[in-house]
């Protein structure tokens, strides 16, 4: 379980600190359900960050993911490295974004249904659009996960998408 | 078990589904009428299998159907496998792919693409076991080389109706330009010939033929710089004698002697006035921090992408392991913190639902990833792609080990005694120059055994990789498929069964050896001898496949193998009564050998049989899944608007028109 904030590394707690993570998350979960009509299984939630924070496999995220699905985006060769140690990121990971999903549930920015998939909440982002543009690392990282999300909606099955990423749960 | 069908559906338009349920390792059997979409099968199962050409033959299946799904069965997890119909011409690229441990087929809505072809290729081909292999063609021929995968493979699972008694051509598509030779270029691999460990070897050849260049180029600039005739080495000896530094009168009549004759007088000391070696040596030993930082990083990406590669395999093996049951808690489990959770506190009622609701779909999703298979990438490239940098690395490393050596000695040889004649220095100074210029060679000749081991390595391992070893392997194997089809040929009673009988490679036919000379397929008589050496010939290429655990479907399709007893033009539909006994007895003979092969086999190969025949045996009765007659078909006849008559047009080189 995490330590608590005051003990963590000051980076790490900067740069992964929940508001932050609960952000990523609302416009994941945004992107899910521009694509799908139902909410984004909360078992997702743990492989926006991975795929969208993740330097390296964010430089290389396709910008319409309609056009590469995530199975043929994985089986490019360029592409094969992601799959090294992406588990390992996953449950390094896992922590923050269950900081993160609660975080922002708290704050009614996430809701989850009664089949436990992850809805926009009610409230909405205040000054988003402002703080998006505050910096390009910023916007970057929200617009990946916003297309992250969208992919997640494409790409089938929860146990599906977790075997070809070669996670474990 | 590899890949076998557990059930085909196709859905229409309105999302109504018809599936057919397949038993994995045994024989099934669909008995029917003509026009009842028998001979479509191989095409949808072809083209759900990632054939990008859509084959399914017009008629009321391409003008109902919209989705073709298969559930297959994969040696370590399961998969389902959905093709949407091509709109139009245009061909399509789409693929549905699902993959879990217990599946079930999909409902229409849940059919988008979430993957295409290629993908889809790539996936199968390493969950059937296809390791990186490549076939390079003999020198002298232009073709490129090729890897086998699971498009390969599939040349070897079908026999359609038009082809299952065809003379002059064994294989599925091989009527098309270049599957001949695709055929031959991959089936040494499925066969076991080549080997799996090939394609390791490919790459370590090609690492040790580019040192072993390097490693000559700097043997030549060394030969270079002392001069083949010595004379460089010879006229610094001279000079050392004149100002003193040798007194001795050495010999000289050998590069060797003359050089070890120069060490010496570099070993004595000598004065001579340099500065800045401090500041070298530690550049130097900078560059090495460097390198050696860079080493180990290296190191590192290849070892982490090893244990990748393990910890697949170990969690394929290791499905139902509790303690991956239990990591799923890590990644789940909140802290029950009642004043916080938002998730409890949201909604008094819907408080357990929601809770449960997660935990249910979490448990759903142990259960599903329970057993399910990783993406296994094609490390090898990758790792391959390191271990080059590596080599280049550790070339760079033993370089700058030896400069940093001259440096130490130069600076010895400084402190020993700074009194020399200035005279003595510079001739010193040419000395070192000069046996420093001969390269990293040690005293003792150290590049001379290099090259040699590595002429050693290459040699072996081009031994390892000869066509020879291959070809002779690749003979061995036929022979004793030989020995199957020889058995099995006496048993169907096939003509010149008395003779030996083979699959012959060169030509990709069958050939009974007789003492007059060989007599091959086309030479042989009557459509009943090709359907039983097309079937022979199959059974005994996947009996060999399972025994040796090669990486090819356990599944094999046979259309209409019956058809060779009848006459070209058909009744309605055919019956097995219609035979003379002598004919009833062979189709007998034909479908208890594939019976007694599959058995044999078990569970390792499945047989799916389309055919009219409908035997009265206990044991044909209990492999039939589906009998297609009395309106009974593929298609249900509630699909099909009776308003709309379509025309039957029949599939290609479908005798009896059985299209539907």
């Amino acid at each position: 379980m995490m330590p608590p904030w005051t003990e963590r590394p000051v980076e790490i707690s900067n740069l992964l600190n929940p508001a932050f993570a609960g952000v990523l998350l609302r416009r994941s979960v945004d992107g899910y359900t521009s694509e799908a009509e139902v909410g984004m299984p909360i078992e997702l939630a743990f492989l926006v960050m991975p795929l969208g924070l993740h330097p390296e496999t964010a430089r290389r995220l396709p910008s319409r993911p309609a056009s590469t699905p995530l199975h043929a985006w994985l089986q490019r060769e360029e592409n094969r490295d992601v799959l090294v140690r992406f588990d390992e990121r996953v449950r390094s990971l896992a922590p923050f974004t269950r900081e993160a999903v609660i975080f922002a549930a708290q704050r009614r920015v996430l809701d989850i249904d009664e089949q436990g998939r992850m809805i926009p909440g009610v409230e909405p982002l205040r000054g988003f659009s402002t703080y998006k543009n505050c910096a390009d690392e910023v916007k970057e990282a929200v617009n990946r996960c916003f297309i992250v999300g969208r992919w997640l909606a494409l790409s089938g099955t929860t146990a599906t998408i977790y075997s070809l990423l070669g996670v474990r749960p | 078990m590899n890949l076998q069908i557990l059930a085909l559906a196709i859905y229409n338009r309105d999302g109504e589904r018809r599936e057919i349920r397949f038993r994995p390792g045994e024989v099934n059997i669909i008995t029917g009428a003509s026009k009842t979409g028998k001979s479509a099968l191989i095409h949808i199962v072809d083209y759900c299998l990632g054939r990008n050409k859509f084959t399914i033959p017009a008629g009321a299946i391409r003008e109902t159907v919209v989705w073709y799904v298969l559930h297959i069965k994969l040696p370590s997890t399961e998969a389902v496998v959905g093709r949407p119909a091509p709109v139009g011409t245009a061909s399509t690229s789409a693929v549905y792919l699902e993959i879990g441990s217990s599946l079930d087929l999909p409902n229409f809505g849940e059919l988008q693409q979430n993957s295409n072809t290629d993908a889809l290729g790539s996936y199968l081909t390493e969950a059937v076991g296809i390791t990186a292999n490549e076939n390079i063609p003999p020198e002298g021929q232009s073709r490129q080389s090729l890897q086998a995968n699971v498009k390969h493979a599939r040349f070897l699972l079908y026999q359609p109706q038009s082809r299952i008694a065809d003379p002059d051509l064994l294989f599925y598509r091989m009527e098309e330009q270049h599957s001949f030779q695709t055929i031959k270029d991959t089936l040494p691999y499925f066969l076991g010939a080549t080997g799996d460990g090939q394609y390791d070897l490919l790459q370590q050849l090609r690492r040790a033929k580019r040192e072993l260049r390097l490693l000559e180029r700097r043997k030549a600039e060394e030969e270079a710089l002392r001069g083949r005739d010595n004379s460089r080495a010879t006229a610094l000896l001279a000079e050392a004698r004149n100002v003193g530094l040798l007194v001795a009168d050495v010999g000289d009549d050998s590069p060797d002697k003359a050089i070890a004759a120069l060490r010496a007088v570099l070993d004595r000391p000598a004065h001579l006035v340099e500065d800045g070696v401090g500041d070298t040596l530690r550049e130097l030993q900078g560059a090495r921090e460097v390198l050696l930082a860079e080493l180990r990083a290296t190191q590192n990406e290849i070892t982490s992408a090893r244990s990748f590669a393990q910890a697949q395999e170990g969690f394929t093996t290791e499905a139902v392991d509790q303690q991956n049951r239990l990591s799923a808690i890590r990644l789940y489990r909140r802290e029950p913190d009642v004043n916080r959770c938002p998730l409890c506190e949201h909604d008094l009622d819907g408080s357990v639902p929601r809770a449960q609701a997660m935990l249910e779909n979490l448990g759903k999703l142990e259960r599903q990833m329970n057993a399910t298979t990783r993406q296994r990438p094609r490390l090898e490239a990758y790792i391959g792609e390191r271990e080059d940098r590596q080599l280049e690395m550790r070339r760079a490393l033993a370089e700058n080990r030896a400069a940093i050596e001259a440096v130490i000695a130069q600076e010895e040889v400084l402190q020993r005694d700074r009194n020399r004649m200035v005279e003595q220095a510079r001739v010193h100074g040419r000395i070192s120059l000069f046996l420093e210029s001969l390269g990293l060679a040690e005293i003792d000749d150290k590049l001379g055994n290099q090259i040699a081991d590595m002429q050693a390595k290459v040699t072996a391992l081009e031994a390892d990789l000869a066509d020879e070893v291959v070809e002779d392997r690749l003979n061995s194997i036929l022979q004793v498929i030989g020995t199957w089809m020889s058995s099995w040929s006496r048993e169907l009673q096939l003509e010149h069964s008395e003779s030996p009988i083979g699959f012959e490679f060169k030509n990709l036919t069958v050939v009974a050896y007789k003492d007059t000379g060989p007599i091959r397929l086309p030479q042989m008589g009557s459509g009943e001898n090709w359907m039983g050496y097309h079937i022979i010939t199959h059974l005994a290429l996947h009996k060999l496949f399972v025994e040796k655990q090669r990486p090819v479907p356990g599944l094999l399709m046979f259309d209409q193998p019956t058809q060779v007893y009848y006459p070209p033009d058909p009744a309605e539909d055919r019956s097995i009564d219609d035979l003379v006994d002598e004919d009833r007895e062979a189709v007998r003979r034909m479908f208890k050998l594939i019976f007694n092969v599959t058995q044999g086999l078990s569970p390792n190969l499945q047989v799916i049989i389309t055919d009219h025949a409908d035997l009265k045996e206990d044991w044909f009765q209990s492999a039939v899944v589906e009998r297609w007659r009395g309106g009974n078909k593929l298609v249900p006849a509630s699909w099909q608007n009776p308003v709309q008559a379509s025309p039957d047009e029949s599939a290609e080189g479908d005798g009896d028109g059985d299209s539907v």
